[in-house]
C-alpha cells in the first residue's frame, strides 16, 4: 500500500490585509499539509480564517509571507496565467453558492473547465455529459441554473468540480441548507472520492460532518488552534 | 470562447440589444454623413471631374473650378504651339436666371463648351444627346433642377436672361456646386451671359500620344505668364481643398464623427460594463476554476465583436436604404470600398475600445471573491 502523497503544503504561510491605516492578519503563520486519500474538515467560527486558508491552498489568493506548494510547485513565483493552470490541473472547487455560471446551461457548466484544458467542444461536451450521468442529471443538462433545484445546483457543481479529475477537491460549506438525508448522501460521496485518491478538504460551521472526517483542523483567530485524526 | 460569448449575450438580451443599437446609430449617423460629404465634395469638382481635358489653363489666380475668373482668348491659339498639346477648347462659365416655362425663375451656371470637341459634356443624360447643344438655343438640364415641372421632354422652351433657350438634353445627377448647371456651346455661353468674345473661363487641353500631361503643364507653366496650367487631378484636388477650407463643410463633418464615435463608444462601453459587473460573480468564478485573465478578456472582447458584426451589419443595410432614397432627391454618391473599410474600422474602434472599461474591471476581479 503506496503512502499518502502530500498534494498541497503550507509552510508559515501568512495572509495580511491592509485596507488604508488598518491591517488585519486573516491568517497567522500556518503550516500543513493536505494528503491524498483523506478527508480534511476545516472548521471554525466566522471570521476565524477558514476561508482564506482554503483561497491559500486553492492558489487564489497568494501569502503574504511564507510559502504555498501545491502538488510541489511553489506558488508566489508563478504569475496569473501560470497559477490559473495550476488550479485548473490540479483543484476542484465547490462553492457554498454552487457559484454555477448564469449563461450557462448545466452542460456547458461542467464542459467548461475541460474547454479550457484545451478540449475541443464536442469532446468537452461529450466528457461533460458523463460527468452529469453519473450525478442523475443527464435530463436537466440543458437548463441554466436559474432552472435547477438547490440540490440539483449542487451536484452539478460537483460534477464541475470533479470533470477534470483533479487531485485536490475544495469543498466551501457543501452541505448548507441540506437536510440530513442529501448531507449524508454528498458526504459520502466526497468520502468515497479521497478513498480513490483525491484529497478533499471541506470547510464547514456544521458539527454533524465530523463524522466524515479523516482529520479535522479547527481555525480560531487566524491560527490552527486544534488538529485531531 | 465563440460559444461562452454568445452564451453570454444571449442571458442578457436586453443589454445586448442596447449595445448593437449603440453601435448601430454611430455607424448609421458615421456614414449618413461621411455620404453627404462625398456627395458636396464631388458637386466641387464635378465640372473638372467630368471633363475629358487633360489639363485645365486658368487665370493664374484661380484656385476653385468653381470660380475661373477670365483668360484671354488668345491663349488658346498660343497654347496649341506647344509641343504635346492636341487640342485646346475654350470653356466659359456664366451666370444668368432661367425662367421655366411654368414660371419659376431660378439662377443657373451657363457652362459653353465648345463643339464638337466637347471636352466638357453633359453628362448623366437620360434624354437627347449632347448634340441637342448644337441647336438653336439648346442647352441642358438636370431633372434634379427643375422639379418644378411635372414632365420634362427634349425640346421644352425656356427662356435664359430673357433669351428663347431650348432645352435639349436631359441630365439626371449631373448637378452643380454653386446651383444649376446649364451646358451649352461656348457663343451661346457668350451672348446669354454676356461674356466678352475675347474672354474665356478656362482653356481646357488634351494632350498627344507620347506626351504626359505634367510635363505639358510645366511647359505651359514654364511659357506663359498670367495663366497658369493644372493637370486635371491636381486641379479637382485644389478645388476640393480650397472650398473645404473656406465652406467649413470638412470640418463640421469631421466634427458630427468624432461625436458619434464618442457617443456610439460611450453607450456601448457603459452597456458592456453594465453587464460585465452584474455578471462579476460568473467572471470570478471563471478565473478560480483556471481562466487566466486572457480567457476572461477574450470572451469579452468576443462578445463585443459579436455586436459589432450585428450592429454593422444592420447599420449597412439601413446606409444602402440611406443612400437609395435620397438618391431619388438627386443626392447621389456611391459608398465606396474604403468607405465601408472605414465604416468596418469605426465600427471595431466603438466595440473594442467600448469594451475597455469592462475588460478592466473584470480583470480586477479576484478570483478568491467567490469564497466570501
Amino acid at each position: 500500500m503506496p503512502e499518502p502523497e502530500v498534494l498541497a503544503r503550507l509552510e508559515e504561510a501568512k495572509k495580511v490585509y491592509r485596507t488604508g491605516d488598518t491591517t488585519i492578519t486573516a491568517l497567522d503563520a500556518t503550516t500543513m499539509d493536505i494528503r491524498s486519500e483523506e478527508l480534511v474538515l476545516i472548521e471554525g467560527p466566522s471570521g476565524s480564517g477558514k476561508t482564506t486558508l482554503i483561497s491559500l491552498i486553492g492558489c487564489v489568493i497568494y501569502p503574504t509571507d511564507g510559502k504555498v506548494f501545491v502538488r510541489g510547485v511553489h506558488t508566489s513565483g508563478l504569475n496569473d496565467r501560470e497559477l490559473s493552470k495550476l488550479r485548473l490541473d490540479n483543484i476542484g472547487f465547490v462553492f457554498q453558492n454552487f457559484n454555477l455560471i448564469a449563461p450557462f446551461s448545466a452542460l456547458d457548466n461542467v464542459a467548461f473547465p475541460l474547454r479550457l484544458m484545451g478540449k475541443s467542444g464536442r469532446e468537452a461536451r461529450r466528457e461533460a455529459l458523463a460527468q452529469l450521468e453519473k450525478l442523475g442529471l443527464a435530463g436537466r443538462r440543458q437548463n441554466r441554473p436559474r432552472e435547477l433545484s438547490g440540490g440539483q445546483k449542487q451536484r452539478v457543481a460537483i460534477a464541475r468540480a470533479l470533470a477534470t479529475n483533479p487531485r485536490i477537491l475544495l469543498c466551501d460549506e457543501p452541505t448548507a441548507s441540506l437536510d440530513h438525508a442529501s448531507l449524508d448522501k454528498i458526504m459520502s460521496e466526497l468520502r468515497n472520492l479521497s478513498r480513490e485518491g483525491k484529497a478533499v478538504v471541506v470547510v464547514t460551521h456544521d458539527p454533524r460532518l465530523e463524522e466524515y472526517a479523516d482529520r479535522i483542523v479547527r481555525v480560531e483567530d487566524g491560527k490552527i488552534v486544534d488538529e485531531k485524526t | 470562447m465563440f460559444r461562452q460569448a454568445l452564451q453570454f449575450i444571449n442571458y442578457d438580451k436586453p443589454k445586448a440589444f442596447g449595445a448593437t443599437l449603440g453601435v448601430l446609430v454611430a455607424i448609421f449617423l458615421i456614414g449618413q454623413q461621411a455620404g453627404i460629404f462625398i456627395f458636396l465634395t464631388s458637386l466641387m469638382t464635378t465640372l473638372v471631374d467630368n471633363s475629358k481635358a487633360d489639363i485645365w489653363v486658368t487665370n493664374d489666380k484661380a484656385r476653385d473650378a468653381n470660380r475661373l475668373g477670365t483668360i484671354d482668348m488668345r491663349y488658346a491659339q498660343e497654347l496649341k504651339s506647344v509641343p504635346g498639346v492636341n487640342m485646346a477648347s475654350p470653356l466659359v462659365l456664366a451666370g444668368a436666371n432661367a425662367k421655366l416655362r411654368n414660371g419659376e425663375q431660378l439662377p443657373v451656371q451657363l457652362v459653353g463648351v465648345e463643339a464638337p470637341e466637347f471636352l466638357l459634356e453633359p453628362w448623366r443624360v437620360v434624354k437627347g444627346s449632347k448634340y441637342g447643344l448644337l441647336d438653336n438655343g439648346g442647352v441642358s438640364v438636370d431633372v434634379f433642377d427643375i422639379s418644378s415641372m411635372d414632365s420634362l421632354v427634349a425640346g421644352e422652351p425656356l427662356e435664359i436672361n430673357g433669351e428663347r433657350s431650348y432645352i435639349k438634353t436631359i441630365t439626371r445627377g449631373a448637378r452643380g456646386f454653386g446651383g444649376t448647371l446649364m451646358v451649352t456651346t461656348v457663343n451661346r455661353a457668350r451672348t446669354l451671359g454676356q461674356v466678352p468674345s475675347n474672354k474665356a473661363s478656362a482653356i481646357l487641353l488634351t494632350v498627344k500620344d507620347g506626351f504626359s500631361a505634367d510635363s505639358v503643364a510645366a511647359a505651359v507653366n514654364r511659357s506663359f505668364f498670367g495663366i497658369r496650367a493644372w493637370e486635371r487631378e491636381a486641379f479637382s484636388r485644389q478645388t476640393r481643398e480650397e472650398n473645404l477650407s473656406n465652406s467649413g463643410i470638412g470640418t463640421s463633418t469631421f466634427t458630427l464623427i468624432i461625436f458619434a464615435i464618442i457617443s456610439g463608444m460611450v453607450i456601448i462601453g457603459l452597456t458592456l460594463y453594465s453587464a460585465a459587473i452584474e455578471r462579476l460573480n460568473d467572471y470570478a468564478t471563471m478565473k478560480a476554476i483556471g481562466a487566466s485573465n486572457g480567457y476572461v478578456t477574450r470572451i469579452i472582447l468576443t462578445q463585443a465583436l459579436l455586436i459589432a458584426t450585428v450592429g454593422f451589419a444592420l447599420a449597412a443595410l439601413l446606409l444602402v436604404g440611406f443612400r437609395k432614397g435620397i438618391a431619388n432627391a438627386g443626392v447621389i454618391f456611391e459608398y465606396g470600398w474604403m468607405l465601408w473599410a472605414g465604416l468596418l474600422l469605426a465600427t471595431l474602434l466603438l466595440s473594442l475600445g467600448g469594451a475597455l472599461l469592462a475588460i478592466f474591471r473584470i480583470r480586477k476581479v479576484e478570483p478568491a471573491s467567490v469564497f466570501r
